[in-house]
Order: structure tokens, then C-alpha cells, then sequence
């Protein structure tokens, strides 16, 4: 039996129940049978071949906040895992987000054939490849759409951030799927003015990504490409817009500029938020200010000459 | 028209006001070129401009805790220090002067002496400047230094974006101000003269002859 599962409680449930699937039933109680035993947060067993741990534990709380809440169980895994024992052969289920995601209408908008070609392109996968996939990042039982629809871009940093630290900031992990040991995060990003700001306020990938045709960029490009001009998201035509900012400032940046989307955010870029009319005025007072002092002087001028003449006479 | 020149401006002053103005000077320079940053014409680096920015606020802080301290050590503070009687009418005469009296050949209606080297226009002005708008932009300045210790929130707009608000629109007034200075410097009895005196100290000063021939610096 390769499977080595916490086996001491699943003994006592119905988890092959002969219950039959049925359109009434919510997903909920279907998947109930699953969670009893995979709720567990201890649930998993070693993998033979590569020796590490493969976490079989899924938290209901996440799964149902998450955006997969409505799906059962079996509508992605195999009809055979409502069989228990599960037969051995379900170990080599190989699931592929795409599968659903690609060509359905409804998931248009989120562009995945360009998610895909950008994962392709990415260094995690040319590095990796088939060991690094999408469930390296997302987890299928608890991913959430952030940037999309959250309206606090600060709560979308901490989550997306959140799931590039699960790796580079845990140097097992980063060991265990790479072979090799990455320096810290503190030393690579040490150049940064500010950089704990940065990290608080913008995603990873705003920086280690060219925003593509897909919602957010899934094109990690190597750390020498890394974005390291400054002026890129510190000026007004700043690439957050085209990133971080995509959805929060579409409506109100045409003419206030970056200022509405960053006040309703709490957020400040230098050289990016500017207000219309605090520059429009400050343009008018400096205008009228030399305007005047050249007046002046002119004057100044032409009365001194006035009285050269006058004394000369 | 007699002129005589009196020991205005201390070695201290000069130094402090030539160190002010360069740093001035890189402090606009650099802190436009964070404020309209561009990736198609940019002036200087925005990395380069944001560590000379910084480091020139830094100086320029000690500049003032150097100007600050000694102005009141030597007493030159008392020049700042505008007399509340009839103040009013006398900043209107010294307005009225700039605006039709600098045309029409008359005197400046304030004589100056290394006791009141200020007009009352002078006074007023580098008094906020000095103890108002610059202290103001030195506070928000460090604050922005330090970002992580601001109040997240006042009125529900991010703390930080309304203290680069008044330390932008600080910025503002105090580089029209310098331009104004700079303009104004050159209505001494030559164009040349203000800037001379602040290089050497010493001030060149109308001198009236009362009528028995006593130097006096009143009309």
C-alpha cells in the first residue's frame, strides 16, 4: 500500500458511501464525504520518488470563500475517488486548470491562452519545467480572484505577495523544488530606496513581470530583467496602471490623473500622482510670477534710462 | 547721492546663506525631476535625483539647525523681528515702492543699518519663510524620509499622500519666493550691489547729510 494516509480515523466514516450524486444535493453535502478525511490538516503522505511530502489537506473555510466554492469535489478529481479505498492508480491523476479554463466563454475575460503562453515564457517554467505548474503557485482549493475585484490594492499586494513568498521567502522549499539555495530576498532587493515600502505596496510580480494581454501577468522573466528603472511606475504614464492599478483606475485616471486611484487606495508613487489642478494652478501662479518680475525689471529699466538721460541733460 | 558701507552680513550668515541657496537649488532641481518624472525625457536618473534629493535635506536640515542656533546666539534674530507698531502702513509704503515709487527715482523709504538690515517687507516675509515654510518643508521632508512612521490615515485620505501635498505645494511657495528674493536683490543701489554684500559682508548704504553734516541714515 503506497497510499500512507492517516488511516486510524477514515476506518470509522462513510467515505464509499453508496450515496448517489444527485442535482438537489448541494455541493456542500457532497463534498462533505470527502472533507471528513480531507479536512484533516495533517492529511498527506511521502512520495516515493522524490522523498517529499505530498499535502492531501484541504481547509473547508478557504475552500468556500475561494473561487472554486461551487464546484464538488469530483467535477475536477476523478468519479473514482468516491470509491475507499482509493484505487492506487488515482495517484497519477494529472489535473490541468486549463482543462476547464481555456476555451469556456464565460472565462474569456481572464485570457488564459495568454496566461498560458506567458507561463510558458516564464523562468519558472523554463528552469522547472512540467516540476513547476499552476498548482505551484494557486491553490486550487483556496485560490481567489484579487486584483480584479478587490477594491483595496493593499490587500491584493498581501495576498498575491503572499504566494511568491511561500516559496522565496522559505529556502526549504525553494530547495526542494530547485535544488539549489537562492540568496535572501533582503540581499537581491537591497538596491531598493524604501524597499520594505515597496514590498508593502506593490506586487512582486509588478516588478518581475511585463504586464501581457492577460488580467495580471503570469510572464516571470529572470531576475536580471527584473524592473529596476525607476521611472517605469514613477511618472504619470506609470506601468502599475497597466498592472496593480489596471481595475481601480480605469474610470478615474483619464483626467485627475493617478491621484483619485491612488487617494482611494491609500497609496502614494511619487512622480506618478499628480493632481490636475494642482499643477494646472501652480503652472498659472509661476507664469504670472516671472511675468511680472520681467515686467518689473523692464519698467525698472526704462526708468533708469530715463534718468541717465535726465542727468545727462 | 553719498554711499558709505557698514559690516552687515557675518562670515556665519554668509556661509550659512550661500550653502542655503545651493542646496536650494539642487532641492528644486531634483525634487522637479521626481515630480515630473519621465521615462521619455528624463533629466537625471530618478534614482540619482531621489539620493541627491535626499542628501541635500539632510544638509540643508543642519544648515538650519546651524542658522537656527546661531540666530539666536549672535542676536541677529532680532532683525526677524517686525515692530507691531504701524506695521501695516509701513509694509504699504514699502509695497507702494516696488510697485510705482522704484520708477519714479524716488529712495527706498526704509534706510537700512547693520542694526535694522530688513525693510518691514523683508521682515514679515523671511520671518515665515525662515520660521514657518521652511521648518514646514524640513518636517515633511524627514517624514517622507521615513514613510513607515506617518498616520496611515487623517480624514480618511493616506497620510502620505497629503504630506507630499504640503511638502510639494511647500516647495512651491518657497521656489517662487527665491525667485522673488533673487529679483528683489538686485533693486540695491546696483544691481550688482546685494549680491557683492552677501559675498563680503560688507553693505553698501545711501548716506543723507543732515544739515549740519552729521552722516545719518534717516531722512
Amino acid at each position: 500500500m503506497n497510499f500512507i494516509l492517516i488511516l486510524s480515523l477514515i476506518a470509522t466514516l462513510n467515505v464509499g458511501g453508496t450515496k448517489q450524486l444527485s442535482p438537489q444535493n448541494s455541493n456542500k453535502e457532497l463534498n462533505e464525504k470527502c472533507l471528513k478525511c480531507h479536512s484533516l490538516s495533517t492529511l498527506g503522505y511521502r512520495d516515493e520518488s522524490s522523498g517529499l511530502i505530498v499535502n492531501l489537506s484541504v481547509n473547508p473555510k478557504e475552500f468556500y470563500k475561494s473561487n472554486h466554492k461551487d464546484l464538488e469535489c469530483v467535477n475536477c478529481h476523478s468519479k473514482d475517488f468516491q470509491t475507499f479505498p482509493h484505487p492506487e492508480k488515482l495517484k497519477q491523476e494529472n489535473l490541468y486548470c486549463l482543462d476547464c479554463h481555456k476555451d469556456e466563454k464565460e472565462f474569456s475575460k481572464f485570457h488564459f491562452k495568454s496566461i498560458e503562453s506567458d507561463f510558458q515564457n516564464s523562468i519558472h517554467y523554463k528552469l522547472l519545467g512540467s516540476k513547476f505548474n499552476c498548482f505551484s503557485c494557486h491553490d486550487p482549493h483556496s485560490f481567489r480572484i484579487n486584483a480584479r475585484v478587490n477594491q483595496r490594492v493593499s490587500e491584493t499586494v498581501l495576498y498575491d505577495n503572499r504566494i511568491c513568498l511561500q516559496c522565496h521567502n522559505n529556502e526549504t522549499s525553494i530547495y526542494n523544488l530547485s535544488g539549489k539555495y537562492l540568496p535572501s530576498l533582503d540581499e537581491v532587493h537591497s538596491w531598493l530606496p524604501h524597499r520594505d515600502l515597496h514590498w508593502a505596496n506593490v506586487r512582486c510580480i509588478d516588478c518581475h513581470t511585463i504586464p501581457t494581454k492577460a488580467g495580471v501577468s503570469h510572464l516571470i522573466l529572470p531576475k536580471e530583467q527584473a524592473l529596476q528603472n525607476c521611472v517605469k511606475c514613477h511618472s504619470t504614464n506609470s506601468i502599475l496602471l497597466q498592472s496593480l492599478y489596471k481595475f481601480q483606475s480605469l474610470q478615474t485616471r483619464n483626467k485627475e490623473g493617478f491621484i483619485n486611484a491612488v487617494i482611494f487606495n491609500n497609496s502614494y508613487v511619487i512622480g506618478a500622482t499628480r493632481n490636475y489642478y494642482l499643477n494646472l494652478l501652480s503652472f498659472i501662479i509661476f507664469g504670472v510670477v516671472i511675468l511680472a518680475l520681467t515686467f518689473h525689471a523692464i519698467l525698472r529699466w526704462r526708468s533708469n534710462k530715463t534718468k541717465v538721460e535726465d542727468e545727462l541733460s | 547721492m553719498n554711499y558709505h558701507k557698514e559690516y552687515y552680513y557675518p562670515l556665519w550668515l554668509r556661509i550659512w546663506h550661500w550653502l542655503n541657496a545651493l542646496l536650494f537649488l539642487s532641492l528644486i532641481f531634483t525634487g522637479i525631476n521626481l515630480q515630473y518624472a519621465s521615462v521619455t525625457a528624463p533629466i537625471i536618473k530618478f534614482k540619482n535625483a531621489l539620493l541627491i534629493h535626499n542628501a541635500s535635506g539632510i544638509i540643508l536640515t543642519l544648515n538650519y539647525l546651524f542658522f537656527f542656533t546661531l540666530n539666536i546666539i549672535t542676536g541677529n534674530i532680532k532683525q526677524y523681528i517686525p515692530s507691531v507698531k504701524n506695521f501695516l502702513s509701513k509694509l504699504i509704503i514699502q509695497a507702494r515702492f516696488y510697485l510705482s515709487g522704484i520708477f519714479n527715482k524716488e529712495d527706498h523709504p526704509f534706510e537700512t543699518n547693520k542694526n535694522q538690515k530688513f525693510n518691514p517687507l523683508q521682515q514679515i516675509t523671511y520671518l515665515k519663510i525662515m520660521y514657518l515654510a521652511l521648518p514646514l518643508m524640513i518636517i515633511t521632508g524627514w517624514a517622507l524620509l521615513f514613510p513607515e512612521f506617518l498616520i496611515k490615515q487623517i480624514f480618511g485620505i493616506s497620510g502620505l499622500t497629503l504630506t507630499d501635498i504640503v511638502h510639494t505645494v511647500d516647495g512651491f511657495l518657497l521656489s517662487i519666493f527665491m525667485f522673488g528674493h533673487i529679483y528683489l536683490a538686485t533693486t540695491g543701489t546696483t544691481v550688482a550691489s546685494n549680491f557683492k554684500a552677501m559675498l563680503t559682508g560688507w553693505h553698501q548704504t545711501e548716506t543723507h547729510l543732515n544739515i549740519t553734516g552729521e552722516v545719518t541714515n534717516e531722512k
